[in-house]
């Protein structure tokens, strides 16, 4: 299996970690991925909101890019792939608004836990799993920007997904029951109004450690850099460290959870580094 | 021009005189019954089980509380046993060839598995059976037809939690048949009891007295061999399926009050699987049980026959389970494989599902045929097709909810309490999984807190639900109310968008909710959260002041709309009629009852959202419809009821009373103790006879009771059950079918009169159920045969009022052949509807009525009286006369079987907000008038207001709802806009009740830039100046919550609809009316268009408000239940008519006065005489009689004396005074 690879800013930068859990997933799943070629920004943050223009012609570069391999695109960040969505879908609508003749393309845009989720690539994980999840606890967290707006982003079950929840539970892990996780995390808001982040994010931790959950796991890095850090200033010793999905798979896949993952966490990944080592690793952190 | 064509053509082959209703619900039982009782053959077509329809899974009825299955019971029973109606139950409709009046249907009869002529419906076969899960079926196909035996190789066991001890309770006896015994030791490595002795080459012998009758070794023998043999069980001649029933059965209740569920080793899984199921999965051990896992074809026989549950399904495999959810009980519990649709159903015949029994996929088991003492039990049943030859189709299928998992915001199917509105009808109701008790699905706690969302896939036009579902206001507030009827500590609260209580008397239903604490909350729920912990549910809502408020609730309910579904959607596509993109028929606003394929009618649901009276009114309509086409052809398909010869006892005769005790399902059996009053009523004397019956008014007891009639003898018969103002009818009926004068009966109410007003006292609600038998006994006993009069009908019909609806059923019941007098006040016929200009599709009005009032004066059969009132009336049903008087000062005399009532309403003209002083303040009528005129553009208002509710839902005005002003006013709003886009319009409104597909004008109103804006009549009253210098309208707009002051070229009403004054008709009609002036109907629901007294009916605006559509499918409504009475040649008037023994008359006239039916009169023999056929029963003249010479039958003093004397003496004995 091949696909195009679109790994956005996030992935080189706070969310590094990401992009080596996505291509070591990959790797070991056996599923080439092909980094489109020269792209660029998707459009997001601060392009979507200063001008319309430049924040659809952006991610309209990098579609256009890709139409000449035209495998599909695998985007593991949210936000990119809500922004190359919104570009496709205009695009397709009126390319010759967008100066473009033609444009009507065969490659799908794909994010990362719904591919991962789907039928093929699940039975894959299930059965090259080393060392499974001893039924961890955990809050399967989606955010908003994967899922929504449906007319985008095209998710049938925008209100209640349960992509994270199957490969939790294909991992041997066990998604806890709970009603936020698709609540706001607050990313777009946490540096201008760090009042209402702390709130939002509070009640997303209360919830969760209400419904069992000793961690999160989620497929977005704004969420995951917000929720972890934001739980820092208001939760304090209760905070829970938000994984990555593809960090648990890679964890499973290989059967060990590295020394060096405990670095990318803001709040120490105790409880998924105990499930691989044992008391050892306990008690090397404390 | 057609017809100058078709005068050359030869005369048309007379129509097939047969209705193919499609439906068994509600809509397609009147339908079923009107055509049947007016001479049309009927075949009714229904998809499942049985008929009833979503009525008959709902509790309760707004705005009566009525009981849903009481109401609709005597419905059920009548269609089930009518000899004109041919019920296909279990049947689709395929396809439909031919034209109007000669159309050939193809039905299919999908396969039942049970004979319908053979079944009882005693429900032995749903008690026995032992499937409880859909099986998997894993080892169906072998290619030499044997199964192979069964190995597991992955084995699991089942421990008890404290020590096992054997029970050798209703023990069987096993033994060893030495002539087939291969020697193999089987039976003795297996015995846990060391019971049997064996040794290699020896016969195995088993010692009885160490046997506890496990039989371990039964299953462990080969099946070749078989030598181990059941010598003694009970029931084992029927099959070894319903010995293991009967066991488990008796051991259960030996077992019942034990607090452990540890195994006691009674062995009748591991049998059942092995011999029952040809499976053998489980094997008895040491600590418990070993389930091969990997084997189990998950039938879930081992947990249903384990007396103590010791198995849980998840214990004896490693399959995930597939439940067999019941769906009439919405999925709430499971039911078994052959199973009855529901208590009360019709046919109560059940049905075999193919997919989980497993007879019918393995081979295996059998046992329900086994049980069946009739034989009515056929494995070898296939689906059948017919060919059904008849004149129309009334398309009838119904509605089904909304998928509310398409909302996944409110987590159903993922937070457990979180229902649907159907569901909760479910868990009201007396027959429903819970019996009736409110409990939360998560816990089975009792919910305290129970919150309601409305519009739930209504008004939503993200998911194409963009109508409204016009009954979830109504039914969202009576489950509210009814729930706190259940439980008083319950604090229910609706949350809603607009309260659409638009129907007559729903308004008052409301506010009595609202006084009975059920709390309404305007405000839309965007999102639910459950805690995980407790399973309550979090709504957060911003409330009307602008806060926002999160609050926690136990239990929350969905109110989900109404949707037509996809196989209807193919159905309507395979007979080529007309859909809408939501699946409702396509209909005109003239013929709303007709769809786009000639004689196919439509009526019910599928013809847009509607409530039950509604429905029932279409369903009439549609019959009328139907059925005008082949009046040709009346009666050419029919039977004619044939009673036996009635047996008139001899005076001598002994008292052979027989007494039967209804359960109700639960209704009384869960406060009376129903065994005791029936042992009780045997002791009562004349009584040979009593029993208990689930229900006494279903089908299979009623012919039961005529069975028992004639097998005892009876000469007199009591049912102690609900009331006989519902069910009496049918009781006696069924003493007549058997041959016994109808008037030895008596009823005994014991469920409004017991069981439901002393629901906590169930000891002295016994005694209270004993005591009405008894009373009913002692008048049994007193009864007399009494005669009933037959006479003849006159087949015309009179029509009084000359507007939409007046007019609509004169040509209707020409069409069905009757002569029709229609008699108008005015100089011209129209009545309102002159004064309305233009349908919702843009139509006028004045044409439509311009070529109905031409067919009407060209019409032979009609004859119109114009400037003409009805000044005398009398006679009775099918035989009345009525004097008219007509321009010319002459009065004329018409003789007529039945009347309509069709005298409208008028538009309110209140003295508000300067009407009829300020020339710019208009009502919508004059609005629509002003539109109509064809305005300049200059003339055309650049800004109006429109203010709703204006006189309407006011005490000082109109104090109901008038329906249509919400709709009237949204379709002038939008004929402005179209004529004049930059017009602003601002609508102040209390609740927009654009119900069912109004929705959508509504939605579009509100896109083309028309403003709504919400008042409220105490808390946000707009302040409205009219004067020389303009009208300007102050209003807090609670959008922004802040004041707008609106200065406007034009102030238009929605006055409302007010009755005319119809006081001096009624009287002479003796009909009653409202408070509000508008004609009460028989019954809210069941009887929307007939009037109380017999033979008389109305239509449109004289009953209630309503639109030009509803006004002709009543109207036609109307004719069709006049037509059950003119289509017959002679009627029976009832045996309880009063008498006046001439000896004692002493003509002092007190009955002449008394009687409000002012029938009796005082004739040339100087005596009083009352005429049966007009009396009414009502005994009146008899309490009054001063000479004490008037008598009632069935209401003697006799009679009286009997019941009273009952009453106080324990031991009755023969009436002596009281």
């Amino acid at each position: 299996m091949k696909l195009s690879y679109y790994p956005g800013c996030s992935l080189q930068g706070t969310a590094l970690d990401y992009d080596q859990s996505v291509r070591k997933v990959c790797r070991a799943l056996d599923i080439e991925l092909v980094e489109i070629a020269d792209w660029n920004c998707c459009g997001a943050s601060s392009a979507h909101m200063t001008n319309r223009e430049i924040g659809m012609r952006l991610p309209m570069r990098n579609l256009l890019l890709n139409q000449e391999e035209g495998l599909d695109i695998l985007v593991p960040c949210a936000a990119c792939f809500q922004r190359l969505k919104a570009a496709d879908l205009a695009l397709r609508q009126q390319p010759d608004f967008w100066d473009v003749a033609r444009y009507q393309p065969e490659f799908r845009i794909v994010h990362i836990s719904s591919f991962l989720a789907s039928e093929e690539i699940i039975s894959r994980i299930g059965d090259s799993i080393v060392r499974t999840l001893d039924d961890l606890a955990l809050a399967c967290y989606y955010g908003c920007l994967s899922l929504r707006h449906p007319k985008i982003t095209g998710a049938v079950n925008f209100e209640l997904p349960d992509t994270l929840e199957a490969i939790v539970r294909v991992l041997g892990g066990r998604p806890v029951k709970w009603s936020h996780k698709t609540e706001c995390c607050s990313g777009s808001l946490t540096m201008a109004r760090p009042d209402i982040a702390r709130k939002l994010v509070q009640d997303i931790h209360t919830a969760a450690k209400k419904a069992g959950a000793t961690a999160f796991v989620t497929d977005c890095p704004m969420c995951q850099a917000n929720v972890e850090s934001r739980q820092l200033d208001t939760v304090g010793e209760e905070s829970m460290p938000v994984f990555f999905a593809t960090e648990l798979i890679a964890a499973a896949l290989s059967g060990e959870y590295p020394q060096k993952q405990r670095k990318v966490h803001l709040i120490a990944p105790d409880v998924l580094a105990n499930v691989f080592s044992g008391e050892t690793a306990r008690e090397e952190t404390s | 021009m057609n017809q100058s064509i078709q005068q050359h053509n030869p005369p048309p082959p007379p129509p097939t005189g047969a209705v193919l209703v499609l439906g068994g619900g509600i809509s397609g039982m009147q339908s079923a019954l009107d055509l049947a009782n007016s001479g049309i053959k009927v075949y009714l077509v229904e998809a499942s089980p049985a008929i009833g329809g979503k009525m008959a899974q709902l509790d309760k009825t707004f705005p009566t509380n009525d009981c849903s299955m009481c109401i609709v019971s005597p419905k059920l029973v009548e269609v089930g046993r009518h000899r004109n109606i041919e019920l296909l139950t279990n049947s689709e409709l395929k396809g439909l060839d031919g034209e109007p009046g000669a159309f050939t249907a193809t039905v299919i009869q999908h396969a039942r598995y049970v004979d319908v002529a053979k079944c009882t419906g005693c429900g032995l076969c749903e008690l026995v059976c032992p499937v409880t899960y859909i099986p998997s079926f894993p080892y169906l196909k072998e290619d030499d037809d044997k199964k192979k035996r069964l190995r597991s190789k992955q084995k699991q066991e089942i421990t008890a939690e404290g020590a096992i001890e054997p029970t050798s309770l209703h023990k069987w006896t096993f033994t060893v048949d030495e002539e087939k015994c291969s020697q193999c030791g089987m039976c003795y490595k297996v015995c846990l009891q060391d019971a049997i002795s064996w040794q290699k080459k020896e016969f195995a012998r088993i010692d009885q007295d160490k046997c506890t009758g496990c039989g371990a070794c039964f299953v462990a023998c080969p099946e070749k061999y078989q030598a181990v043999a059941i010598s003694d069980a009970f029931e084992l001649d029927k099959s070894l399926g319903v010995a293991v029933h009967e066991r488990s059965f008796r051991l259960r209740q030996s077992f019942s009050e034990r607090g452990s569920n540890d195994c006691i080793r009674c062995g009748l899984c591991a049998i059942t699987c092995k011999k029952v199921m040809q499976i053998g999965a489980l094997k008895m051990t040491e600590k418990g049980i070993e389930a091969g896992v990997d084997i189990c074809q998950v039938c879930g026989a081992c947990l249903s026959v384990c007396p103590v549950d010791f198995l849980a399904i998840d214990k004896v495999t490693n399959i995930t389970p597939e439940p067999l959810y019941d769906a009439f009980n919405e999925n709430l519990c499971l039911r078994k494989p052959v199973n009855i649709h529901y208590p009360q159903a019709v046919p109560r015949v059940p049905v075999i599902d193919e997919n989980s029994c497993v007879q019918l996929n393995s081979g295996a088991c059998g046992t329900c045929a086994t049980v069946c003492g009739v034989g009515a039990i056929d494995y070898t049943h296939r689906q059948n097709e017919r060919r059904i030859d008849i004149g129309s189709v009334i398309f009838s299928p119904g509605i089904e909810v909304f998928d509310a998992r398409m909302r996944g915001e409110f987590g159903y199917g993922l937070y457990a309490n979180v229902v649907t509105s159907i569901e909760f009808e479910r868990l009201l109701s007396a027959s429903g999984p819970t019996s009736g008790t409110v409990a939360r699905p998560s816990d089975g706690n009792h919910p305290r807190k129970i919150a309601w969302i409305q519009c739930v896939g209504s008004r939503d036009s993200t998911c194409n639900r963009d109508y409204c579902s016009s009954v979830c206001c109504m039914y969202a507030t009576k489950e509210a109310f009814i729930a706190r009827e259940h439980d008083s500590s319950i604090e229910p609260t609706i949350f809603y968008i607009d309260m659409r209580s638009f129907g007559k008397n729903f308004d008052d239903y409301v506010k009595r909710a609202e006084d009975n604490k059920v709390r309404f909350v305007r405000a839309m729920i965007s999102r639910i959260y459950e805690d995980p912990q407790s399973g309550n549910l979090e709504l957060r809502y911003v409330d009307e002041s602008g806060a926002r408020i999160s609050e926690e609730f136990d239990m929350v309910v969905l109110s989900v709309g109404v949707q037509v579904p996809e196989k209807t959607k193919k159905i309507a596509y395979e007979i080529g009629i007309d859909l809408d993109r939501f699946g409702f028929a396509v209909t005109d606003t003239y013929t709303p009852l007709a769809t786009s394929r000639p004689g196919v009618f439509v009526s019910g649901a599928v013809n847009g959202p509607k409530d039950i009276p509604e429905t029932v009114c279409e369903a009439s309509g549609a019959a009328q419809a139907a059925a005008a086409s082949l009046s040709a052809s009346r009666g050419s398909l029919i039977r004619e009821e044939v009673l036996p010869e009635e047996r008139i006892p001899d005076t001598e005769e002994e008292l052979r009373i027989g007494v039967f005790i209804c359960h109700c399902g639960t209704n009384i059996a869960s406060v009376v103790d129903v065994d005791a009053v029936t042992e009780y009523a045997k002791t009562l004397p004349g009584v040979v006879y009593a029993e208990h019956p689930l229900y006494t008014c279903s089908q299979d007891t009623q012919e039961r009771i005529r069975d028992i009639i004639s097998e005892h003898q009876l000469n007199r018969v009591v049912a102690s059950a609900c009331s006989p103002t519902t069910h009496e009818p049918l009781f006696m009926s069924t003493l007549r079918q058997a041959g016994i004068n109808k008037y030895f009966f008596d009823m005994a109410n014991i469920r409004d009169q017991c069981s439901w007003v002393h629901p906590s006292e169930p000891e002295k609600a016994t005694e209270k159920s004993k005591r009405l038998t008894r009373m009913a006994v002692a008048n049994a006993a007193m009864g007399e045969a009494l005669q009933e009069l037959e006479f003849s009908v006159e087949s015309s019909l009179l029509v009084i009022g000359g507007g939409l609806s007046g007019m609509t059923a004169a040509e209707e019941a020409a069409k069905q052949g009757f002569s029709v007098y229609l008699v108008e006040q005015q100089k011209q016929l129209g009545g309102q509807l002159r004064k309305l200009r233009r349908a919702w599709d843009g139509s006028s009005f004045a044409d439509y009525l311009h070529r109905l009032e031409n067919r009407l004066r060209s019409n032979e059969k009609i004859k119109i009286f114009t400037n003409s009132m009805v000044i005398a009336h009398s006679g009775f049903v099918g035989s009345f006369e009525t004097e008219v008087m007509t321009p010319s000062g002459a009065a004329r005399t018409i003789s007529h079987g039945a009347i309509l009532v069709a005298t409208g309403a008028v538009e309110y003209r209140p003295e508000l907000h300067g009407l009829d002083e300020h020339e710019k303040v208009l009502t919508q009528s004059d609005f629509e008038v002003f539109l109509d005129e064809g305005q300049e553009e200059e003339a055309l208002p650049e800004r109006v207001v429109m203010l709703q509710c204006a006189g309407s839902r006011d005490e000082e005005h109109l104090p109901y709802c008038s329906r249509v002003c919400c709709n009237q006013a949204v379709k002038n709003a939008l004929a402005l806009k179209k004529m004049s886009p930059a017009a602003r319009i601002d609508i102040l409104y209390r609740d927009m009740r654009c119900y069912g597909l109004g929705e959508l004008d509504y939605r579009r109103a509100r896109r083309a830039g028309i403003n709504f804006i919400r008042y409220h009549p105490e808390t946000n009253i707009p302040e409205i100046t009219t004067g020389s210098e303009g009208i300007a309208v102050t209003v807090i707009d609670p959008s922004v919550n802040l004041p707008i002051r609106l200065e406007t070229e034009m102030l238009v009403l929605s006055t409302g609809m007010k009755a005319r004054d119809t006081e001096e008709l009624a009287s002479m009609l003796r009909v009653p009316r409202n408070s509000a002036g508008f004609f009460i109907e028989a019954h809210a629901k069941l009887r929307p268009v007939d009037l109380p007294s017999e033979g008389l009916f109305m239509a449109g605006t004289a009953h209630a408000p309503k639109d030009a559509g509803e006004t002709i499918s009543q109207a036609q409504a109307a004719v069709a239940r006049a037509t059950t009475i003119l289509s017959k040649d002679t009627l029976q008037m009832s045996g309880i008519v009063s008498t006046v023994d001439p000896t004692n008359c002493a003509v002092c006239l007190t009955c002449v006065r008394a009687c409000p039916y002012g029938v009796p009169f005082i004739n040339d023999q100087h005596t009083a005489e009352i005429n049966p056929a007009l009396c009414q029963g009502c005994g009146i003249c008899v309490a009054e009689c001063p000479a004490k010479t008037i008598s009632l039958g069935r209401f003697e003093d006799k009679n009286i004396a009997a019941k009273l004397s009952a009453y106080s003496n324990r031991k009755p004995a023969v009436a002596k005074g009281a």
